[in-house]
């Protein structure tokens, strides 16, 4: 089992599923979190400050030095802490499914993704939850972490509702106990207008789950471009088993895992562990183009 | 302040928390708190601060068989007979 430092944990649970080319708002708010992990290690080894006062003050500046970071400092900080990373076989890049829609593919748009290790993840977050939720004694390293996922907006990610409330009141409960959780508790470095736009685009995409308004993102893809990937197939004299095979080696040549399951009567498409539905479709263009949409299966 | 201890330590030591069972065997914290109130798990409780205290080879093992009975396809009350 390794041993990860606060900013190495932290990274690990912001970049799955970022993309890793290019800037976003979500990745943004994560490389800030990263950033501000580095200080956060540091006031926990006892190389920054002493005293109390002294480590307020300096959370503050360095939240403000967080607050105000360039792109080219963003770009450093993410190029690093995924150098650091990959090496250690805990992060990768994977091309994302996106990437295969028909418009990106014919515009030549490779896209591609952060993909964390799926055992490490669970062994950071629920480490993180079991030492919250359960009754006793609280690490540094995890109120940290609890800080740093709730700056940047990743606590319902990991905590369902009712867990936030057990949470905060719990945090309530330790800063009064220990000055130097309330010092990082209180110090805030996150943008209300990156909080708020990450989970705008979080509750719309849980939105178009709904069977009807997945219809409606059909017709509109721009809605939820995630939810709407659409696969041109025109192949003559087929039937509808070739035409899912045909589906399948196009994925497996875009570097995707995939494979044919079979549920019920139902075939879906295993792809990189999630599950679609490969759904007939013809996109209206100047001609009609014959496809599948690949409609995400949620269980 | 308390400080998270290392995995090393970890392993030296005969009781663990359930954090730490959780970032030892990657099970999450909702089945290992499920697994402990079924009496699926070893466990000793004190009596100062209700915290559970796990003992460390043996909840790790018994994480790993319950882990095997399921993948084999068995349900939970049937895991707790054979267990």
């Amino acid at each position: 089992m390794k041993e990860f430092s606060i900013k190495e944990q932290f990274a690990l649970v912001a970049l799955d599923g970022q993309n890793s080319e290019h800037d976003s708002v979500a990745k943004k708010v994560a490389v800030r979190g990263i950033a501000m992990a580095g200080f956060l290690q540091k006031i926990l080894d006892g190389a920054a400050k002493d005293n109390i006062s002294e480590i307020s003050a300096y959370l503050r500046e360095k939240t403000q030095k967080v607050q105000k970071m360039k792109k080219k400092e963003r770009n450093l900080t993410e190029w690093e802490t995924a150098q650091v990373l990959t090496e250690q076989n805990v992060l990768s890049k994977i091309p994302d499914l996106l990437g295969c829609d028909m418009n990106f593919h014919t515009a030549g748009v490779s896209i591609w993704q952060y993909k964390c290790d799926e055992e490490e993840y669970l062994k950071i977050t629920e480490g993180v939850r079991a030492e919250i939720l359960e009754p006793g004694e609280v690490s540094a390293e995890t109120i940290c972490l609890l800080y740093l996922f709730r700056e940047c907006g990743c606590i319902h990610d990991i905590f369902s509702i009712r867990e936030q409330e057990q949470m905060e009141r719990r945090l309530i409960e330790l800063m009064t106990k220990e000055p130097l959780y309330k010092a990082i508790l209180e110090t805030e470095f996150h943008s209300g207008v990156s909080n708020t736009y990450v989970a705008f685009v979080k509750k719309k995409s849980k939105l178009f789950q709904n069977p009807y308004l997945q219809g409606v993102n059909l017709a509109f893809p721009f809605f939820d471009r995630r939810q709407a990937i659409f696969i041109d197939m025109m192949t003559l004299k087929t039937n509808s088993a070739e035409r899912r095979e045909a589906v399948a080696q196009y994925l497996r040549e875009n570097g995707h895992c995939c494979e044919i399951v079979l549920r019920g009567e139902e075939h879906l498409l295993k792809i990189d562990n999630s599950y679609y539905k490969a759904w007939p479709y013809a996109r209206a263009c100047r001609i009609p183009v014959q496809g599948v949409e690949l409609l995400p299966v949620y269980q | 302040m308390s400080r998270q201890r290392t995995i090393e330590k970890i392993m030296q030591s005969e009781y663990v928390s359930i954090g730490e069972l959780a970032r030892l065997t990657g099970c999450r914290y909702s089945t290992l708190k499920f697994y402990t109130e079924e009496g699926m798990l070893p466990f000793e409780q004190e009596d100062t601060n209700m915290t559970r205290r796990f003992p460390r080879k043996k909840a790790a093992d018994r994480i790993k068989e319950i882990r095997k009975l399921r993948e084999e396809g068995k349900g939970i009350p049937e895991i707790k007979e054979i267990l």
